[in-house]
């Protein structure tokens, strides 16, 4: 027993969670090269590797399958954040951005703008909506998240961050806007019906190299901020009386928490769509991995998030080829497998 | 150690506490006692910081409550509810080592690892210092939680009820282990207490509350049955057996 708790195997121990972090950024590296390969048509693995692209393999490596992978990489990391953040900070481990209504809201405002702020249903007629107005849908559907969100910051505020009270008011809100969504569907046409009904399909197809930097902008300042507030999170696990004697005040980590993963997952959403489960499924494996110690717990989240969201867009592409199947189908078909197999075993 | 002159703390309209005037000696054990919704909890909560007081001043190290950092304070004091919710999946060695959060800066350092190595083999935790502590007993989560609240070394120790969900033995093992605390290291210990012969047996000070006010303050060989009777209103004999004292109730 002493040399179980003797400061070398203690170190061992942190290396190797540090090692199983880099085993999977490795896994996560090769889903991005996978992805560029895969799809109706191949680019050979070799030819990536020595840059020895023809002018269609350029053209789809770098405009769709390279895009497609860093967005799958860099939305997939900003969901799991979410996901883990909101468990934490919630103390519940079924939080995530769909719990806290940030979805529903942003399907709303996509819906809304889809439906009052487009000109013509001609435009929309195949499900994608032309660059002016697929803008549009963006910004107002991430005002609409925004908004959801700036209530359950509201219901945390008044309520000193007390985990329950934002839960419910988080699923409230989310029932509000896919009620809201749902009447104004019910009034309008049916193209621009099922256009809204294709948008909340979420796709990483929807995106471009702007959204990919404006999903960034939000991703890597908000990782950077919880990666370095990794110890107070930790505090946080233990309820607020017991982070408050450990230095930390509780109610501003969670509000200030709250806020950030809030916006971030507007972000994504609001550009993708609904891409349901990665969130939730995500922190789940990390935890099984490294356990609640947010300083590893956090970085395989993202990790996680990166290789699931990925691995599910090449599954996407190749399940019934040539056609390609929305992503979020793929993530909450397999997810709910995933998560039911996990309360099982947890059961066990 | 701690002076607390004329404290009055309101839920709302309510008063719990009603002009408290008290002080805790360096290196005493003192046992908080009194029937439920005296205020106990509200008063060690009140010390410990976490509950700001409408009324009235509480100074620990002859420095005001109110104009201690947060993080200073945090490392000359720790606090351990009464129960913890939802517990993290965590091991008890990293459970007792994040009780050194105040003093990492990122990635514990040996001083950190040696102290919460040392505070599990003193508190018999050697065995189970790398299971969950999903998976241990009422007892031993208890032990850990106490020795996560030890492993930052305070001056200051609040407890609010350490002897719940315990069997005999491990009330009594927790109870020494705190005096052994007072005496080896010096900490102030303030706990809330329910069990009479325990405080009998290992507080140096009782202070008894009720209705938020303070009803005996002192010794514990100062405290005789007629105080008990005028407190809990029951029947109760304090028998003296050589320097011990026992409750029968």
């Amino acid at each position: 027993m002493e040399y179980a708790l003797s400061n070398k195997s203690l170190g061992k121990k942190n290396a190797f969670k540090f090692f199983l972090i880099a085993i999977f950024v490795g896994i996560a590296l090769i889903s991005i090269f996978l992805s560029c390969y895969n799809g109706t048509f191949k680019i050979p693995i070799w030819h990536m590797l020595s840059g020895n692209l023809s002018e269609n393999e350029k053209y789809i490596f770098v405009n769709i399958r390279l895009l497609k992978a860093l967005t799958a990489v860099v939305a997939g990391g900003g969901l799991a954040l979410s996901g883990a953040i909101m468990q934490n900070v919630l103390k519940n481990p079924m939080a995530s951005p769909f719990t806290l209504g940030i979805s529903q809201a942003a399907a709303f405002g996509a819906s809304f703008s889809i439906i009052f702020l487009n000109p013509e249903s001609s435009s929309i007629y195949t499900g994608y909506l032309g660059a002016k107005y697929f803008s549009l849908t963006i910004i107002s559907s991430f005002i609409s998240a925004l908004i959801s969100s700036a209530f359950v910051f509201f219901v945390a505020y008044i309520k000193n961050g007390e985990p329950q009270t934002v839960i419910l008011s988080g699923i409230a809100c989310g029932a509000f806007f896919q009620s809201m969504t749902m009447f104004i569907q019910y009034f309008t046409d049916e193209i621009k019906a099922s256009a809204t009904l294709f948008w909340t399909f979420g796709d990483i197809s929807k995106t471009s190299y702007s959204s990919l930097l404006a999903i960034t902008f939000f991703f890597i300042p908000i990782t950077a901020y919880f990666l370095f507030s990794a110890l107070k999170l930790n505090a946080l696990l233990w309820g607020r009386e017991i982070a408050f004697s450990l230095g930390v005040k509780a109610k501003k980590m969670a509000i200030i928490s709250i806020f950030l993963v809030s916006a971030l997952s507007a972000a994504i959403t609001s550009i993708l769509g609904v891409i349901g489960f990665v969130g939730l499924i995500a922190p789940h494996l990390a935890k099984m991995t490294v356990g609640h110690d947010n300083r590893y717990f956090i970085p395989l989240s993202i990790v996680f998030g990166a290789i699931v969201l990925n691995f599910s867009d090449i599954l996407s592409r190749v399940i019934l080829a040539p056609a390609i199947v929305p992503v979020g189908i793929i993530t909450s078909m397999w997810g709910v497998i995933v998560l039911i197999y996990l309360l099982i075993k947890k059961e066990q | 150690m701690i002076k607390i002159k004329n404290l009055t703390f309101k839920y709302g309209k309510r008063k719990i506490l009603d002009r408290i005037d008290c002080d805790f000696g360096n290196g005493v054990l003192t046992g908080i006692m009194g029937p439920n919704g005296s205020g106990k909890t509200t008063l060690v909560k009140n010390m410990a910081g976490i509950l700001k007081p409408q009324e009235g001043v509480i100074e620990i190290k002859n420095k005001n409550l109110n104009n201690y950092a947060l993080r200073d304070f945090s490392r000359i004091s720790a606090y351990v509810p009464q129960k913890i919710f939802n517990l993290p999946s965590l091991t008890v060695y990293e459970s007792v080592l994040f009780g050194r959060i105040p003093f990492m800066t990122y990635m514990e350092k040996d001083i950190d690892k040696k102290i919460t190595s040392d505070l599990i083999r003193e508190m018999g935790l050697s065995d189970i210092s790398f299971k969950n502590i999903n998976e241990i007993s009422g007892g031993e989560l208890q032990k850990t939680i106490i020795a996560q609240a030890i492993s930052k070394e305070p001056e200051i120790l609040f407890l609010d009820e350490p002897l719940n969900n315990l069997d005999i033995k491990n009330q009594h093992n927790i109870m020494k282990l705190l005096h052994e605390m007072t005496l080896k290291r010096k900490i102030t210990i303030i706990a809330v207490l329910h069990d009479l012969n325990m405080a009998l047996k290992f507080c140096d000070k009782i202070i008894f509350l009720k209705n938020g006010s303070i009803c005996f303050s002192g010794k514990t060989n100062e405290l005789n049955s007629s105080i008990i009777n005028s407190v809990f209103s029951i029947e109760c004999e304090i028998l003296k057996k050589g320097e011990k004292a026992y409750a029968l109730y």
